[in-house]
């Protein structure tokens, strides 16, 4: 079970957490316009990466809180977390996250 | 409870022990009386006792002894009490004796000496590798199951409830220490003299780990004096604790540990019952040192599981420990020098060594010069090849070993002796390592499998290091220096299976995995099957499965592996490990989460006035709600009959708190709440409800409920009971993901306000006995409106709707206030005949209304199309959240199963769930068209009526249709999902 460092509450058990699936999906703005084929891609087509990918969580069980961790799903290793509305923090040596 | 007999065995040794002769202690094993002594294990005791068969074989219920003296036991599995006391899957060697203690072998019938399916034991060809998938497939699996399970099973699980309490333990610590030997105690000294908080975690009772046995001298005293010193040491400093008789069962990421600790099973059941039997901690710690030692690997060569073939280690451990000898002419097979301390320890304590079988040529350690200066002999460049003794070791046989070119000798002599010690070596404990995703070397030296590449804040000392003696143990770990006598010890001889050139050794049974009964045939036959990945091989041999996690068999087994492969053991490499390293009790997981606290259900605000007046609870979506309310005498469907013709006639009144009710709040509430639902929001008045539907992604329907606007920048959500919180949750969850610009505040109030509906006729006569300052009539309170009021001084609000299809009335109010307002509804209500009614009466209503009941009526494939909602989804102007996907060619297919309603032929009801045949099938096996979602005895129309998902439902009205269920076939007319008041006359009362 990981420690996750909430970026409003601090380190918790990953226990108080829910994962949400991946992170920068990007919602169609106009999405009557869009083709089925893209809108398909939209709800089915995700990448399930083995290795480094974003990945939304929300602090469930403390603030409720949504935001973004950078992590390997292979090691589970945690290299980043950043706030909603910020960009994907790529950087290696970033551990302890925003 | 057991009668006594204080007798000692003559197999007790007259040398001090940690097992006290003063207080005999009787226990029973297999229905036999025995006696044991206070420090015994059960193991110790029955050995004792001249016990030699303590169990049956997994598969071929061949008579197993007692192999080893610690959690490495693969054939002394028992079961411990009896009911409701029952614990299945125990090791003798780990099971503390007490007075009165009841054990039972496993896997045998009538019991482990006498087992009547032993001639299974003939049948091993029906059995080899991967047997399950090949012997089973005729007929069916299904046919075979029920004997197999019957034959295999090792113990049996309690029928009556657990009467003991368990709990669970959250804890952190800077270190753990796992396993208090010699390395684990000499760090935590080290550790704790630096204050640093130390927990050192030891599954026997004792501290020691070897020390306990091993006949060792630390600075001139005997090592057991200085575990004694080393502890009190520890036990003073206020930053250790100490934690015996607990196992460290899982490593997992970022050093999140879970220890099973056993608290009372030492103890007659009866005993202290105020501790819980167990308790499963999960902690987090800082460090965590691994010091779990090694375990010794048994030799494969033919026979070798016959009861009186033990580890060499366990052979000085029962002799040292509790002053037993387990026979008395012992012979000893090794490939290493270890072993030659059970052949000096035995020695001393006036046992007879028969003889010892060395696999090296020429061995030349200080031990094996001591062993031969006792007067032992050795078999240099030996090998145990065969044993004897169908209830117990008689002989074994030798031959001579070319090991570097793999020739055995026809050659053969024979050695009679009750016991055979045997070394293959040692593998050091990895298993949490393993676990913690360090990676595995396999140590050409050392002939195992040591620690490398850690992961984790963690690293491994001792022996589960692969630092074997004690002398480089503690130079490694302490800072401190001791003085001991460091023996020259020559290296391991590799050595894994007996060579093939003898015919008849090459067709023997050879045991490499003695839980699961897998030899080296079956071993090479699964690789001759091409199972070479070391994952699939374990899963079809089933070697290292289960309790046992391949304690003993793992290594072993891979070089076989190797051999019939062609690799050396480090290119088989080693299945990932994993928890638990030992059985853990699912009582200690589920600790307090069990019975009425396994999902606490919640009650409502007026949960004394429903039980007081006949309320009969069920569970709906977390909340302890009437059913429906008996009179005396009256069964399930008067009840509910007498309470739907109250609603239809008169007035009726139901406690509706669980009811979601979310409150969305700011200047962007209504655009907001457009992406939500199917039907337009921000187009609402002041003061008007509508009903909507909520959607996913996907497009299908995910709840229904009532938006009401309440202010021009307020909305009142409510969604079906079980969904509140999950809803509240969706809304936040879009909110701070998809549009955080929106200046919305989402507040959920489910729990918060208590609501009370008044349905029928004569609800709003009801209500005008009272002081309410509102008009509510028709015309000026119309259906779907709501009103904020004032009423005996709390605000409440009023919503005009119905589930029912009558006049209704939701008063929504704080919730401490609800039952003062339900005693005085239905003190008035008196007059009015006013009937409590419960859940099973508003299903049956809300069936005859053809109003839909989410996750029933409805599946995870529904779409608004389905239920009568296609225009105005599809029309909506403005985007919302499933809109696109309604689109798609799946959600326009003209024969989607849709919402019908179902006139039954006949009296009887439909079961729900029963299927719907396709049209021209008159009985089953047929495709379907569907199913039948909700049924119900009307009593409003006084016939059976239902509601279903039909294919193409729309365009079959008045269709009869051939529904199937279990017992049997019905049929029905497809009819609209609106039996009673199609024209909505009742609305308005």
């Amino acid at each position: 079970m990981m420690t996750i460092k909430c970026p409003y509450c601090g380190e918790r058990s990953e226990a108080e957490y829910n994962f949400g699936g991946p992170a920068h999906l990007e919602r169609p703005s106009h999405a009557a316009e869009v083709s089925d084929k893209e809108w398909g891609n939209y709800l089915f087509m995700l990448d399930n990466v083995k290795g480094i990918s974003p990945e939304r969580w929300c602090h469930s069980h403390g603030c409720g809180r949504w935001f973004n961790i950078l992590r390997n799903t292979e090691t589970h290793e945690i290299l980043s977390i950043y706030k909603m509305g910020e960009g994907v923090k790529a950087a290696r040596g970033d551990k302890d996250g925003a | 409870m057991v009668h006594k007999i204080n007798h000692i065995s003559k197999l007790r040794l007259d040398v001090a022990s940690q097992v006290n002769l003063e207080k005999p202690i009787s226990f029973s094993f297999d229905g036999k009386i025995y006696n044991g002594f206070d420090g015994d294990s059960l193991a110790s005791a029955l050995i004792a006792n001249g016990v030699r068969i303590v169990g049956r074989s997994f598969k071929y219920h061949r008579p197993r002894g007692i192999m080893s003296a610690g959690v490495e036991e693969a054939n002394a599995i028992v079961q411990i009490g009896e009911e409701p006391y029952i614990q299945p899957n125990m090791l003798a060697t780990k099971v503390e004796l007490f007075d009165g203690l009841v054990a039972k072998s496993v896997n045998a019938w009538p019991n482990a000496g006498f087992d009547l399916f032993a001639p299974l034991g003939f049948a091993k060809p029906f059995f080899v590798a991967g047997f399950y998938y090949k012997v089973f497939k005729w007929p069916s699996w299904h046919f075979w199951s029920p004997l197999v399970r019957r034959l295999a099973g090792l113990g049996t699980a309690p029928k009556q409830p657990d009467p003991d309490d368990y709990d669970y333990h959250n804890s952190h610590t800077d270190i753990l220490i796992v396993g208090a030997g010699a390395a684990g105690l000499v760090a935590a000294l080290k550790h704790g003299k630096q204050g640093k908080k130390v927990l050192l975690v030891e599954q026997d009772k004792d501290l020691g780990g070897a020390l306990l046995y091993e006949k060792f001298e630390i600075d001139g005293v005997p090592a057991l004096d200085k575990v004694a010193e080393m502890v009190s040491a520890l036990e003073a400093m206020k930053n250790v604790t100490i934690v015996k008789r607990a196992t460290v069962t899982g490593y997992y990421d970022d050093n999140f540990i879970t220890i099973s600790e056993r608290l009372r099973n030492h103890l007659p059941p009866e005993v202290d019952t105020h501790k819980p039997r167990e308790r499963f901690w999960h902690l987090r710690a800082q460090q965590v040192i691994i010091a779990t030692g090694a375990i010794e690997r048994p030799l494969v060569f033919a026979n070798n599981d016959r009861p009186g073939i033990m580890l060499a280690s366990a052979v000085r451990h029962y002799a040292s420990r509790f002053g037993i000898a387990v026979g008395r002419r012992i012979f000893i097979a090794t490939n290493n020098d270890d072993a030659y301390r059970t052949a000096i320890d035995l020695h001393a304590v006036g046992i007879n060594i028969v003889g010892i079988a060395d696999i090296r040529p020429n061995p030349q350690g200080d031990l094996v010069i001591a062993a031969r200066a006792l007067g032992i002999i050795v078999h240099a460049g030996h090998a145990v090849i065969n044993t004897k003794g169908s209830r117990g070791l008689k002989s074994i046989s030798i031959s001579k070993i070319d090991v570097k070119n793999n020739i055995l000798d026809e050659k053969q002599q024979k050695f009679e002796c009750d016991i055979l010690a045997t070394s293959g070596g040692w593998s050091p404990v990895v298993h949490l390592h393993s676990q913690s995703g360090g990676k595995l070397h396999f140590d050409d030296t050392l002939q195992a499998f040591i620690p490398r590449d850690y992961i984790q804040q963690n690293m491994c000392i001792g022996s589960a290091n692969g630092v074997f003696e004690l002398a480089d143990i503690l130079a490694e770990t302490s800072e401190m220096t001791f003085k001991i006598n460091k023996p020259k010890v020559e290296p391991i001889q590799a050595f894994w299976d007996l060579p093939k050139n003898v015919k008849k050794i090459k067709d023997s049974k050879r045991w490499v995995d003695l839980l699961h009964d897998v030899t080296a045939s079956d071993v090479a036959l699964a690789a001759r099957e091409n199972y070479v990945s070391v994952e699939h091989f374990k899963r079809y041999t089933t070697t290292g499965m289960a309790m046992d996690q391949g304690k003993t068999s793992n290594v072993n087994a891979l070089a076989i592996l190797g051999r019939e492969t062609g690799r050396e053991i480090a290119q088989v490499g080693t299945t990932k490990f994993r928890p638990p390293y030992s059985p853990v009790s699912m009582g200690a997981m589920a600790a307090r989460s069990t019975g009425a606290l396994f999902s606490p259900l919640r009650n409502l605000p007026m949960h004394i006035w429903h039980k007081d007046n006949g309320a009969i609870f069920e569970d709906y979506g977390g909340w302890n709600r009437p059913a429906y309310y008996t009179k005396s005498g009256e069964s399930e469907q008067k009840a509910v009959e007498r309470e739907v013709s109250a609603v239809r006639q008169h007035v009726g009144i139901l406690d509706y708190s669980p009811l979601g009710k979310i409150m969305v709040k700011g200047p962007d509430c209504a655009v907001f709440l457009d992406y939500f639902y199917c039907n337009n929001v921000s187009n609402l008045k002041l003061n008007r409800a509508r009903y909507g539907l909520m959607l996913n992604e996907d497009g299908n329907v995910i709840d229904d409920g009532v938006f009401i606007r309440v202010a021009d920048d307020e909305f009142m959500v409510t969604t079906t009971s079980g969904g509140a919180a999950r809803f509240a949750a969706y809304l936040e969850e879009w909110r701070q993901c998809e549009w955080p610009h929106m200046d919305v505040v989402i507040s959920n109030i489910t729990t918060g306000w208590g609501c009370i509906s008044l349905q029928g006729p004569k609800a709003r006569d009801l209500l005008h006995k009272f002081d309410i300052p509102i008009d509510l009539s028709a015309e000026n309170f119309p259906h779907m409106s709501m009103r904020s009021t004032e009423f005996a001084g709390v605000d409440i609000k009023i919503l005009r709707t119905s589930f029912t299809g009558e006049l209704g009335f939701e008063i929504y109010m704080p919730r401490s206030y609800a039952n003062a307002m339900w005693e005085m509804l239905i003190n008035v209500g008196n007059a009015f005949k006013i009937q409590p009614f419960g859940l099973e009466a508003l299903m049956v209503m809300r069936t005859e209304k053809g109003f839909i009941h989410i996750g029933v009526d409805t599946d995870s494939t529904t779409i608004p199309a389905d239920i009568g909602f296609a225009v105005p989804a599809r029309k909506k102007p403005s985007d919302y959240i499933g809109k696109r996907s309604l689109f798609r060619p799946e959600s326009l297919r003209t024969d989607r199963e849709v919402l019908v309603g179902l006139k039954v032929v006949g009296d009887a009801p439909l079961q729900m769930g029963s299927i719907i045949l396709a049209k021209g099938y008159d009985k089953a096996p047929a495709p379907m068209d569907g199913r039948v979602t909700s049924s119900y005895n009307s009593p409003t129309m006084g016939y059976p009526i239902a509601l279903g998902l039909l294919k193409n439902g729309q365009s079959r009205m008045g269709e009869l249709i051939k529904i199937y269920d279990l017992d049997g076939m019905q049929e029905a007319e497809v009819v609209a999902p609106c039996f009673y008041d199609p024209k909505w006359r009742q609305i308005d009362g």
